[in-house]
């Protein structure tokens, strides 16, 4: 069983998307994260959470190739969903039975408690993340 | 199946997927010579040669895949397994 945990969204300029949600949406807008420097994947990123739903902006750090590309060609714009799963491994093996392509093989997540998260491909949906459940009582992964 | 047929059967996958029949592969072509080749649309690409060929790519092989001879150098490595 896979739930919605957040939806990933490409921006040139994180501070300014922030500001910009904050316009648009006031006080109903939490920024749950500052802004985090994944030195790994070479993004920036902060998590917001608006009406209960969770929003991961992702700005690409200099050197940073496919989300830099992505953010050339499409500019600012929502680009994927992640879906938490209880075991990435086995929700993997899953997908990939059921025909989706993994573009990018599990790795620990610093914007969300280093979590294992990967990234899927498939041919009706188009790219997407899984995300492994907490394993902690407590998920407090978010400030 | 021979390179050259299997060239002509990747090509017809290059046209439906970048829906542009002008395409002509060759084996140094890279993502630079065509403008609408970037990282998904790779995916699309790979995921319809998998399905055309029943074959299955590794995530390694999916991203050390830098220019049409490699590709095809793979599709024949898988076909012939």
């Amino acid at each position: 069983m896979m739930r919605i945990h957040h939806i990933g969204y490409l921006v040139k300029d994180i501070t300014a998307a922030i500001n910009e949600c904050k316009n648009f949406v006031g006080e109903g807008m939490i920024q749950k994260t500052d802004v985090i420097h994944d030195t790994l994947r070479l993004v920036d990123i902060s998590f917001l959470e608006i009406d209960g739903i969770l929003i991961e902006l992702v700005a690409p750090q200099d050197g940073c190739t496919d989300i830099g590309e992505g953010i050339k060609r499409l500019g600012n714009t929502p680009y994927h969903i992640c879906f938490e799963c209880d075991k990435i491994e086995k929700a993997i093996s899953l997908l990939t039975q059921k025909g989706c392509l993994l573009v990018k093989e599990p790795q620990p997540a610093i914007a969300i408690d280093n979590r294992m998260v990967a990234f899927l491909y498939s041919r009706d949906l188009g790219l997407f993340e899984v995300v492994e459940a907490s394993t902690k009582m407590d998920d407090t992964y978010i400030c | 199946m021979k390179r050259d047929k299997l060239k002509q059967e990747l090509q017809k996958i290059y046209y439906e997927v970048f829906d542009d029949t002008s395409i002509v592969l060759f084996n140094e072509m890279t993502a630079d010579d065509i403008e609408a080749w970037d990282s998904l649309t790779h995916l699309r690409l790979i995921m319809q040669i998998e399905q055309y060929f029943n074959i299955k790519f590794t995530t390694a092989q999916i991203k050390r895949t830098k220019n049409v001879g490699m590709l095809i150098d793979m599709i024949e490595q898988k076909i012939v397994k």
